[in-house]
């Protein structure tokens, strides 16, 4: 009798050892999910109905071959963002009328990043969205593209966009998109469908006023209006420290812009694509030099490391600062607190003299476009690209230019209704562009370093930001380490 | 004890109680107040008063936040993981403090573990778990999750208050031939009763405030709790500047809990004690 | 030696009933232990065990997991964001737990001892922070400490002194001092009514006879209050430091860790290893996880024996 409990005690302790065990074996299996990969394309729907090529004549859609009576529901991990959600609603809504058997099951999110990538490390892909975006970007998203986890989707630029036969979405787009859409190993992973650009954003009524240079022509103007605004009791240019990296949208493009004066501009994309030198080429280092040299002189914002984004532009619009540096959806994030006669207005920090160079402008096309997990039944893939295609008609574009996304059809324009949609932060872009020589950009890389070292070092030269801006700290001896980390990590990827 | 003498000590004590008072009332007050402005006038001036009360910021938060699901959501959630987390609680509290028997100093060392478990690492290894035994995604689930387990603060806190009871009671039920499931609900439960609704209380706002599990784990927004509403309320302030609305919505959703708080806190001044569940 | 048992039945009279007894006494055990017990196990212990392993391993979420056995310690040990965090860690708490326990400890003897006619409110009031989400603590706090519209530089300027908008958040060397008072604020009111109930146990004999010597407050509360309630002291003591080591939602939701890393604490850093902005390192993030499980286990022990004038296990 004395034994008995502890006998049960043990038998109990057993029998969730084992519970536990089969769990971690189940979870075993589910983590080599590439074998079970042409199951879960059945699974998902309940038989073969996948390729609606078979389906009889008049039950499918004519300009997309898919069946009219099967019922589709997309999965939709969604990043609530600066824009907003109203865009996404409207797509949804229009795309579910004109195809009635597919509908969306949305998860909307500001932090959907940290859903997403629990569900990616716990490899089901039943448990994974169907789509997520938009753009689930920076090192991770380039990691997982290049792990092959999402849809290569280089085939829609083939199609026809949905509102203009004939046209292919590769001549429908704007010059360039192609070339700066990221790509990994030549694959779209994703099909931009809206652009976006950043810089400097000021209010023009508020210069009006105080009589400061709207368009500096050059570095020592671009310095002497500074001074000017300081000498007024304003500060500058302010950012958000909390996420510093926000300074970047001001400085990071700049160093085209000095590659390219010293006329070194091709070799010196390729080189930055591909991440080499990133710490340590001497364009990187004039505009980190720059930069310390302005907060020597107190041109940035104090106080900025306690500032988060909306914070930072709230300065802006309450003229606590007269440049914010941001992205041109800031019109859109703040619009619940815009004063009255507020009237947006762009810049880029010439490092050259416009007047005879280049003044480059960081643009980035991508904004709000989707990617398709792989794993996932055909049909519901076939419908994601279906909806990603449907993203490029005209209608959709005016109604995203209207909530912030800048319109990325070449045709776009030619209806003078379109553009009286756009927003007023991303028409000032357009407008400083047209008349200062500008060139636009990306500064988007090819390649994502995941090595702890690398992490290290963009975690150095993240908190590097905030004493630079300060004028506490010389960069140079910053950018050294990290360019050694990161040589490190280059090495070891060999 | 010699109370009502009343010297000059007094006032400065005095001074200090009232301000540490003033300091919590304070930003309560603040917050209710800023809700009731328009954005524009927050930023002009968090001080100032509004010009008119906007009662429009709690109609707008409550859609936005959908705080109508949500809190039927939250109740659910809640309430069911209080109900049974808490008998369960009780049951723990009662077997580790006033039975013994061999293996208890075992159960208990891997219960104090607990502790020092840093917690934020085990959330992929605890996610894939919950996904595999099928709790992922349901509100079921989640009260499942956070029913069953063992907390050393609440042990500590219940178990604490039930070493305090005398013992008499007890043996003369035993006595008089009850089982011990009798004696835990005919005599522990009724005496525990303020140290079992100050766990119930603890309990409550942890699970009314939680948001990193219920957002991790529930991935269709129509189940979501108060709490992750909050938190995402609170994440797009990042890329929105409707500051009114937030301080609206995080105004009812305090509401709950200080009136249950208000409600029960005679029972929490009595039964928070922080128990030596000797070892 | 019977083991198992009621410990009630001190001394067994009716003998042939005690082995019954025992049966259903351990069943009673089994059935009221095991479902929280195994729900602990399952749900607590074996992530935690799964996540010693994973801190072998290299691996981001999303390719394909590398045994890289003790690698992940050895760059720890080298990694001095890990030891600047554990400084900033060091810093609250030493600070923390005493900034919490001295005050919490006087307002209670206060409420206890000196009957004020607004007393019972107080005790209603101070508590109230307990109820709030993090969420709204961090949220209200980064309003206080603002600078340009901050109440602290609204209530600086009303005494006269003009700090230019100063971001009490914004500057290194205020910032992880200016995380204190959330942090304090958050917590005291909870201990003011734990140590209230810890010193209505003391019976009130032991305060006659101080009084009749003619005691001061201050005698009473050292020589008496304080030492009884020293077990309760401890406890508490325990939880702040263990929730200081662990808890990083204050920082993540206020400052994230800035200016430039100067209120990251191990918390924060492990958090945003594994689910942060850029790129992740759940093995990374593990190993620092177990690491800081041993940092806390010899916190413990230092705590026991830095106090152990009694023997007071808990």
């Amino acid at each position: 009798m004395n034994h008995s409990p502890k006998k049960l005690m043990a038998g109990m302790l057993a029998i969730v050892l084992m519970f536990t065990l089969l769990v971690g074996c189940s979870g075993g299996n589910n983590n080599t999910p590439a074998e079970n990969k042409g199951n879960t394309g059945e699974k998902g729907n309940g038989g073969n109905s996948g390729n609606g090529g078979n389906a009889a004549e008049g039950e499918v859609y004519p300009e997309n071959g898919l069946s009219k009576t099967e019922k589709i529901t997309i999965k939709w991990g969604y990043w609530e963002n600066g824009y907003g959600r109203a865009w996404m609603d409207h797509a949804v809504e229009k795309f579910t009328e004109k195809y009635p058997n597919v509908t969306f099951d949305i998860t909307s999110s500001p932090v959907i990043r940290d859903l997403i990538s629990t569900k990616m490390a716990a490899k089901n892909d039943d448990d994974m969205f169907d789509i997520i975006s938009p753009s689930f970007n920076g090192d991770e998203g380039t990691i997982a593209q290049k792990a092959g986890l999402f849809e290569d989707m280089s085939d829609l630029w083939e199609r026809d966009v949905p509102d203009a036969p004939g046209l292919k979405l590769k001549d429908a787009v704007l010059d360039n998109t192609m070339e700066y859409a990221q790509k990994i190993d030549g694959k779209f992973y994703q099909i931009p469908m809206g652009a976006y650009a950043l810089g400097l954003f000021y209010d023009k009524a508020f210069f009006k006023e105080k009589g400061w240079n709207e368009n500096p022509k050059n570095y020592d103007e671009f310095l002497a209006l500074m001074e000017t605004i300081k000498n007024d009791g304003i500060a500058p240019i302010t950012y958000p420290g909390v996420y510093a990296t926000y300074i970047n949208f001001a400085f990071l493009i700049k160093q085209f812009e000095l590659a390219d004066k010293a006329g070194n501009i091709e070799q010196y994309t390729k080189d930055f694509r591909q991440g080499i030198n990133m710490y340590s080429a001497p364009e990187v280092k004039e505009y980190w030099t720059r930069m310390y040299e302005m907060g020597k002189k107190g041109y940035f914002v104090e106080g900025a490391a306690a500032l988060n984004h909306t914070q930072s532009q709230m300065q802006l619009l309450q003229h606590k600062a007269a440049l914010a540096s941001t992205g041109d959806w800031v019109e859109n994030e703040m619009k619940d607190a815009i004063p009255e006669g507020f009237e947006w207005g762009f810049m880029a920090i010439p490092f050259v003299d416009v007047t005879q160079n280049k003044v480059w402008v960081e643009n980035g096309i991508g904004a709000g476009s989707l990617m398709i997990w792989k794993n996932k039944p055909e049909n519901v893939k076939k419908w994601a690209k279906e909806f990603a295609l449907f993203l490029m008609t005209n209608d959709i574009q005016a109604v995203n230019g209207e909530n912030g996304i800048s319109p990325i059809r070449k045709d776009f324009a030619e209806n003078e209704a379109n553009l009286a949609k756009l927003q007023a932060a991303p028409k000032a872009v357009l407008e400083y562009v047209k008349n200062n020589n500008g060139q636009f950009a990306t500064g988007v890389r090819d390649v994502a370093f995941a090595s702890p070292d690398a992490a290290k070092a963009t975690k150095m030269i993240e908190e590097l930001i905030i004493e630079v801006t300060a004028g506490k700290k010389d960069p140079l001896p910053v950018l050294e380490e990290a360019d050694k980390l990161m040589k490190k990590v280059l090495e070891s990827e060999k | 004890m010699e109370t009502n003498k009343r010297t000059f000590i007094d006032v400065i004590w005095r001074l200090i109680m009232f301000l540490c008072a003033l300091s919590v009332i304070f930003p309560l007050l603040w917050i209710v107040l800023e809700s009731l402005k328009t954005n524009k006038e927050f930023f002009a001036n968090v001080w100032a008063l509004p010009d008119k009360l906007m009662f429009e910021n709690y109609k707008k938060a409550w859609d936005s936040y959908h705080l109508g699901s949500t809190l039927l959501n939250t109740l659910y959630y809640v309430g069911t993981s209080l109900a049974l987390g808490t008998f369960l609680t009780a049951l723990s509290a009662y077997v580790l403090t006033r039975l013994e028997f061999r293996g208890r100093k075992f159960i208990w060392g891997t219960i104090m573990l607990s502790l020092f478990l840093p917690g934020i690492n085990a959330l992929v290894p605890q996610y894939i778990l919950m996904r595999d035994l099928g709790l992922t995604n349901s509100l079921t689930g989640l009260i499942i999750l956070d029913s069953f387990g063992e907390s050393v603060f609440f042990l500590m806190l219940l178990g604490g208050f039930m070493q305090s009871l005398p013992k008499e009671m007890e043996e003369s039920a035993y006595i008089d031939g009850a089982s011990l499931f009798q004696v835990f609900t005919r005599i522990i439960l009724p005496l525990s009763t303020p140290g079992i609704v100050t766990v119930a209380i603890f309990k409550f706002l942890g699970l009314y405030n939680a948001f990193l599990g219920p957002f991790i784990y529930l991935s269709d927004s129509s189940k979501y709790t108060i709490g992750v509403a909050m938190y995402h309320a609170n994440q797009i302030m990042q890329y929105k500047a409707d500051w009114v609305t937030l301080f609206a919505g995080v105004t009812i959703a305090m509401i709950p809990t200080i009136i249950i708080y208000v409600f029960f806190q005679k029972q929490i001044a009595e039964g928070a004690t922080l128990g030596g569940l000797k070892g | 030696m019977a083991q198992i048992g009621a410990s009630v039945p001190a001394t067994p009279k009716k003998v042939s009933t005690l082995s019954k007894r025992k049966v259903q006494t351990t069943i009673f055990i089994l059935l009221a232990l095991g479902p929280s017990y195994c729900g602990y196990l399952l749900f607590t212990l074996y992530p935690n065990i799964l996540s010693a392993y994973y801190s072998l391993l290299e691996w981001n979420g999303i390719t394909d997991p590398k045994f890289v056995w003790f690698d992940n310690y050895k760059y720890l040990f080298q990694d001095e964001y890990v030891w600047r965090a554990l400084g900033h860690n060091l810093i609250l708490m030493v600070t923390v737990p005493i900034l919490t326990i001295i005050p919490s400890i006087f307002l209670a003897y206060l409420l206890n001892v000196k009957g004020y006619k607004e007393s019972p409110l107080y005790k209603v009031i101070y508590f109230l922070p307990n109820v709030l989400a993090v969420i709204v603590i961090a949220l209200m706090w980064s309003f206080i400490y603002d600078g340009s519209n901050g109440l602290l530089n609204a209530i600086l300027n009303l005494f006269g002194i003009d700090n230019n908008d100063f971001y009490w958040l914004g500057s290194k060397k205020t910032a992880i001092w200016a995380l204190l008072p959330p942090l304090i604020w958050g917590g005291v009111g909870f201990y003011v009514v734990i140590f209230m109930n810890a010193m209505k146990s003391i019976p009130p004999s032991l305060y006659e006879a101080a009084i009749l010597d003619g005691a001061s407050h201050m005698t009473r509360l050292r020589k008496i209050t304080i030492p009884l309630i020293n077990p309760i002291v401890r406890i508490s003591t325990l939880f702040l430091v263990l929730g200081v080591f662990k808890g990083f939602e204050i920082m993540l939701i206020m400052t994230n860790g800035g200016p430039a890393g100067s209120t990251e604490v191990i918390g924060l850093y492990m958090f945003n290893m594994a689910f942060g902005k850029s790129s992740h390192n759940y093995g990374y993030a593990s190993a620092i996880g177990m690491f800081l499980f041993v940092v806390l286990v010899i916190a413990k022990l230092l705590i026991d024996r830095l106090s152990s004038k009694d023997h007071a296990e808990f």
